[in-house]
């Protein structure tokens, strides 16, 4: 698939689930922040999201992590690889919620080739997440594939999985 | 109570300093009674960098090894090519054996881990000519032949492969090259008598190979070696160099062994300990 039609889609859905929620509660918390082992930020990344939209059970969250392999580089310099995963999030469900997700994920892993550093590549996520509605303790699982772009033409898809911790407020 | 707190941190600062005392071993071996600090593949299993990735070898050299231990295959087009396993599955995004396919065909090839990182599967060359001084580092090529036919031909292909990299690079003083089979040492004996030459073997089929063809040392898995096998081998004038050391506790074991060179793949702890 070609990878700019994805990042439309992308897109499109994200504003489509904007649409499609209508606003029924200005209660119901705002912000998270979690840590996930594994998942879209490769084996680990720290996170914020923030609720969208709102409609009865079904929540729309806009994701944004972080990641990094190496903090040194091959020379031995401080010179980080860059992850950075974003994601458009929708959860059915009140705490118990079933969770699906897709984004693009902008890579910079540093490397003696420099033009091979900067990637992007796709995400998807589904899976189950606890969380309340007055906040605190947020959970998620889920299985997290990659669509790899391999910069030929084609694409991979890698399979993943990931767990997070945090807490909403 | 002030003076038991001040106490305390000064037991707790002794501790500290004496955790960090360098431990001296009594290293006694063929390599000037030091033990020659190699990493596997460059930074060895289970770093972020896949093994024999220009990454990885980089990395390892500049963080001050002796030098690195690098996989080399050939492949259909005679490109010597850096890769451990036989097959490109699993391990890469390409399919088949490097030796079945040309290097256009493999060219594009990327590792699977880590997630997003795509380091590429490179050819030999690309590695060298990224180290600035190639001939202050030691270098053992575990040369891959698998079970592909292995006639004469592709013998001297292979070996004369390897020649032109190491006059290309002019560190025929600093390579092993290490071999399985015997046709490889009887060519290349031929050809450059004067490299050193390690059999990847088990002890004892090992010492009888290295006698009967003259080789530097024996490459062995760590785990199939004693102290006192170590010295008989050095005895016989025999160096050893083990790999298979994945682990801090198999670093100390074989410094331990009086081996002279370490193939290990916790390498930073290796430098730690031995530099």
């Amino acid at each position: 698939m070609n990878f700019k039609t994805l990042f439309v889609i992308t897109i499109v859905l994200g504003l489509s689930l904007n649409a499609i929620s209508q606003k029924d509660s200005t209660d119901f918390i705002k912000n998270n922040i979690y840590a996930e082992f594994g998942g879209i930020g490769g084996y680990g990344s720290i996170n914020y999201e923030r609720l969208i939209d709102k409609k009865s059970y079904f929540k729309v969250f806009g994701r944004i992590g972080l990641s990094t392999y190496n903090l040194k580089d091959y020379q031995n310099n401080f010179n980080p690889d860059i992850i950075v995963p974003l994601a458009m999030n929708a959860c059915l469900g009140n705490e118990h919620n079933l969770e699906l997700g897709l984004g693009p994920t902008f890579s910079r892993i540093v490397k003696v080739q420099e033009n091979q550093g900067e990637w992007l590549d796709f995400n998807f996520n589904v899976g189950y997440r606890y969380q309340k509605e007055s906040g605190g303790v947020l959970i998620r699982c889920g299985y997290t594939p990659v669509l790899e772009n391999n910069n030929t033409g084609s694409a991979t898809w890698r399979h993943w999985a990931g767990v997070s911790i945090g807490y909403a407020f | 109570m002030r003076h038991v707190k001040h106490i305390a941190l000064f037991i707790l600062l002794l501790l500290v300093i004496g955790s960090c005392k360098k431990e001296n071993y009594d290293i006694n071996n063929l390599n000037n009674n030091k033990i020659g600090i190699i990493g596997h593949g460059g930074m060895g299993e289970g770093n972020n960098y896949p093994i024999n990735s220009q990454e990885s070898i980089l990395k390892c050299l500049n963080l001050g090894a002796t030098g690195c231990e690098i996989d080399i295959q050939m492949t259909k087009d005679c490109v010597l090519v850096a890769f451990h396993d036989e097959q490109l599955n699993g391990y890469t995004n390409n399919t088949g054996r490097v030796y079945d396919l040309t290097w256009n065909e493999i060219r594009n090839t990327t590792y699977s881990g880590p997630l997003y990182s795509k380091y590429k599967v490179v050819p030999l060359v690309a590695i060298f000519d990224e180290i600035d001084t190639p001939q202050q580092y030691t270098y053992f090529f575990d040369c891959k032949n698998f079970d592909q036919d292995i006639s004469a031909v592709y013998v001297n292909t292979f070996n004369n492969a390897l020649l032109s990299l190491i006059n290309q690079y002019s560190i025929s003083n600093n390579v092993n090259l290490e071999f399985k089979k015997t046709e490889f040492f009887n060519d290349m004996q031929q050809k450059r008598p004067d490299l050193k030459l390690f059999v990847n073997s088990d002890f004892n089929q090992g010492i009888e190979i290295a006698e009967q063809w003259g080789l530097t040392g024996i490459s062995i898995n760590s785990k199939n070696i004693t102290f006192d096998q170590v010295s008989a081998a050095h005895e016989h004038g025999i160096m050893i160099a083990s790999w298979g050391v994945d682990s801090k506790e198999k670093n100390l074991e074989n410094i331990k062994k009086n081996v002279d060179f370490i193939q290990t793949d916790r390498l930073k702890h290796l430098i730690k300990i031995l530099k």
